[in-house]
């Protein structure tokens, strides 16, 4: 069960890019709706983004759990 | 014909009633009933304004019902029914009499008219709610409480100010929409966003909701801040700033979130996240975002409430409430069906298409986008992002399935783990199946929006779109796994503010300051006790002055020449007819004068004040 679920994850992430190259953004507010598969570069790189905003926050936002007591 | 009352008052009088009800399974049953006598209540309850009450010269209106008010209203009994199922087998009574006066005032809150009744209601559910937190009877949650009650007595305090000085400029306590400008205004939108949850003012909530009752959790999650929400609604749309702090809100969740171990404020901080959404959307002030606010506060209770269930059945069950205690331990075996639940408020939440979130909250990023707001834009759909990453994977994989830490042995049958009651799987399950109702078909919901809706999530593009987005962000987690995981810490967040420097001010009290009021007490003691002496006898002070001036000057000639010793009785003997002098009481007969003297002085009076007035004069 776990295979297939890993495996169907791999060809869905895998197939979602190309098909946004097929899907016209019906109304493109912005200039990067006009960039094909654009969500999944932001998802890919705002998950990134959001993990280094994370390490950074560590160095001084992460204490021990007694530190109010 | 069913006459109809004001819903607050339908749970208002359940909380009275249901400690008289002392068989358990009769008041389990009248706990599932007020919600439904109040269901039905809300169906019955027409458009208009009614329930008008004199008092002091003001009305004070109870029932203000149209369409915001009654979307609110229905998601708030909903959850309330749903709150009271998964709490059933709670035999606490006061937790569900905490539960009820903080589900009717809120609903007090939801139909006031007027900002005095908004006043008291809001006041009644702030204190109501901190026993929800206070019943898990431990020494975290009476910390957590109280600087939950203190915050909200502050948040109380800036609202009351503002209100006095709204009501004293205009005179007017209609509560609807206030022009964002002036100190009334502003400590009115002050007392209101520290109920959201808006940074800074928001620490309260991650500090107090993990630490309240496995029930209680679930009604705290809906209400305060959601209430909070439906009046920033009516009083404040189209503020600016509301746009800026919702969009910032929703990030600042999020990634505070990651650095979270403990299940509860791990979710904690993506409600503050997802408020953030309707907060944005209140301050664009647009139809559609503020369709969108509505809809998703309507959603975000529901699948927040299942998320919270999830997670409180796990800690039920387990006992255990941190990421690093239950990883590796494979509870997905053991608890299938939670996990499923729990992962349909994951999905929504993540705005998965057909699931509720998905209709609501982008609606939200979509008004932003109407109005050409790029970084707005740009900041919720980075919230989107960091929502799937922590709620939809790292809370469910770290809780359910995880690796186990290196060095750390598991031993076999650590975890006695098994599903929840069956009361929580129905409510779970229930709360799971409007979710997904809700998100297959939104016209239930767009249906009762404030506004008309013209927007259309399920479209092709919509769907790829988020589907793209959440699709790489679940592959950036799987690069990231092992960095993603839950350590033993806690993450400080501006609740230091008044953690840390709250020991330094109670020492400051409990040390140097009592020290002082204890020396000024004696001070002014000793004031009191010698005007109160002297005070006996008035017309002697001359006379007591000139005794004590001469007893204090023999007193240092004497120690300065040595001749203490020799002179010792002559001092007791000095002292000792000061003492008769201060005691003597006031006798009439002794200062009698005659007539004459009492004239002499008035002349002599009068003369130096002719005198005065002469030269003045000149």
């Amino acid at each position: 069960m776990e295979k297939i679920l890993k495996r169907l994850f791999i060809i869905l992430a895998v197939l979602c890019i190309p098909v946004g190259f097929f899907i016209k953004h019906e109304h493109a507010i912005f200039f990067w709706h006009k960039i094909p598969s654009i969500e999944a570069i932001f998802g890919i790189l705002g998950a990134f983004l959001l993990i280094l905003a994370t390490w950074i926050l560590t160095s001084f936002a992460q204490k021990k759990e007694d530190f109010y007591d | 014909m069913i006459d109809i009352v004001p819903p607050a008052f339908i749970f208002i009088l359940g909380a009275i009633l249901l400690p008289v009800v002392r068989e358990r399974r009769l008041r389990q049953v009248f706990q599932l009933l007020i919600p439904v006598i109040a269901f039905i209540d809300l169906l019955y309850m027409p458009e208009g304004t009614y329930w008008i009450y004199n008092f002091l010269g003001y009305d004070l209106i109870l029932g203000r019902v149209d369409k915001l008010s009654m979307c609110f209203g229905y998601v708030f009994v909903i959850v309330a029914f749903l709150g009271m199922v998964y709490a059933l087998h709670v035999r606490e009574v006061g937790q569900h009499v905490a539960a009820f006066l903080y589900i009717g005032s809120t609903l007090g809150v939801t139909f006031a008219g007027d900002i005095f009744t908004l006043f008291v209601f809001w006041e009644i559910m702030a204190v109501s709610s901190v026993f929800l937190i206070w019943y898990q009877r431990d020494k975290p949650a009476l910390d957590a409480g109280f600087r939950y009650i203190m915050v909200h007595i502050f948040g109380g305090c800036a609202l009351l100010a503002g209100i006095i000085i709204h009501v004293s400029n205009t005179g007017s306590t209609h509560f609807g929409f206030i022009e964002y400008g002036g100190l009334a205004s502003q400590l009115i939108l002050l007392g209101f966003i520290i109920n959201a949850a808006v940074p800074p003012f928001h620490a309260w909530l991650s500090d107090s909701y993990p630490e309240a009752t496995v029930t209680g959790s679930i009604f705290l999650t809906a209400f305060t801040t959601k209430s909070a929400v439906y009046v920033l609604l009516r009083t404040f749309p189209g503020v600016e700033l509301l746009v800026w702090l919702g969009a910032i809100m929703a990030v600042y969740g999020v990634v505070y979130a990651v650095l979270e171990n403990d299940i509860r404020r791990l979710l904690a901080y993506h409600i503050i996240s997802q408020v953030g959404y309707m907060v944005c959307g209140v301050g664009l002030g647009t139809e559609m975002s503020m369709n969108g606010t509505t809809a998703h506060a309507f959603c975000h209770i529901l699948y927040k409430a299942l998320l919270f269930m999830g997670v409180a059945a796990v800690i039920h069950v387990t006992g255990r409430r941190k990421l690093t205690e239950l990883q590796g331990r494979n509870l997905y075996k053991k608890m299938p069906i939670c996990l499923s639940l729990y992962m349909i408020g994951g999905f929504s939440i993540s705005a998965v298409p057909l699931f509720n979130g998905f209709i609501s909250k982008t609606m939200v990023v979509a008004a932003a986008g109407e109005l050409h707001r790029p970084i707005i834009h740009l900041l919720l759909h980075l919230a989107s992002i960091g929502t799937f990453l922590h709620t939809g994977l790292k809370l469910p994989y770290g809780t359910w399935f995880g690796r186990v830490p290196e060095g750390e042995k598991i031993e076999e049958g650590e975890i006695e783990a098994k599903e929840p009651p069956l009361n929580m799987l129905i409510a779970m399950g229930m709360a799971a199946f409007l979710c997904i109702l809700i998100g297959v078909y939104p016209k239930i919901l767009y249906s009762i929006l404030p506004y008309p809706v013209h927007y259309h999530p399920y479209t092709l593009n919509h769907i790829v779109s988020m589907m793209q987005l959440l699709l790489l962000t679940a592959v950036a987690f799987w690069l990231y796994i092992d960095k993603l995981g839950g350590e033993p810490t806690i993450s400080v967040d501006t609740d230091w503010f008044y953690r840390k420097p709250g020991v330094l001010i109670l020492w400051l009290c409990t040390h140097p300051l009592q020290d002082l009021r204890f020396r000024l007490q004696g001070f002014v003691t000793k004031i009191v006790a010698n005007v109160s002496s002297l005070s006996k006898n008035p017309i002697l002070l001359p006379e007591i002055a000139i005794r004590y001036i001469h007893l204090r000057i023999i007193n240092r000639l004497y120690h300065a020449f040595e001749l203490y010793e020799d002179k010792l009785d002559e001092l007791k003997e000095l002292e000792s007819r000061l003492v008769a002098v201060r005691e003597m009481r006031y006798d009439e007969n002794v200062y009698r004068r005659p007539i004459g003297f009492g004239v002499l002085v008035a002349v002599i009076l009068l003369f130096l004040y002719g005198l005065i007035y002469f030269i003045k004069l000149r």
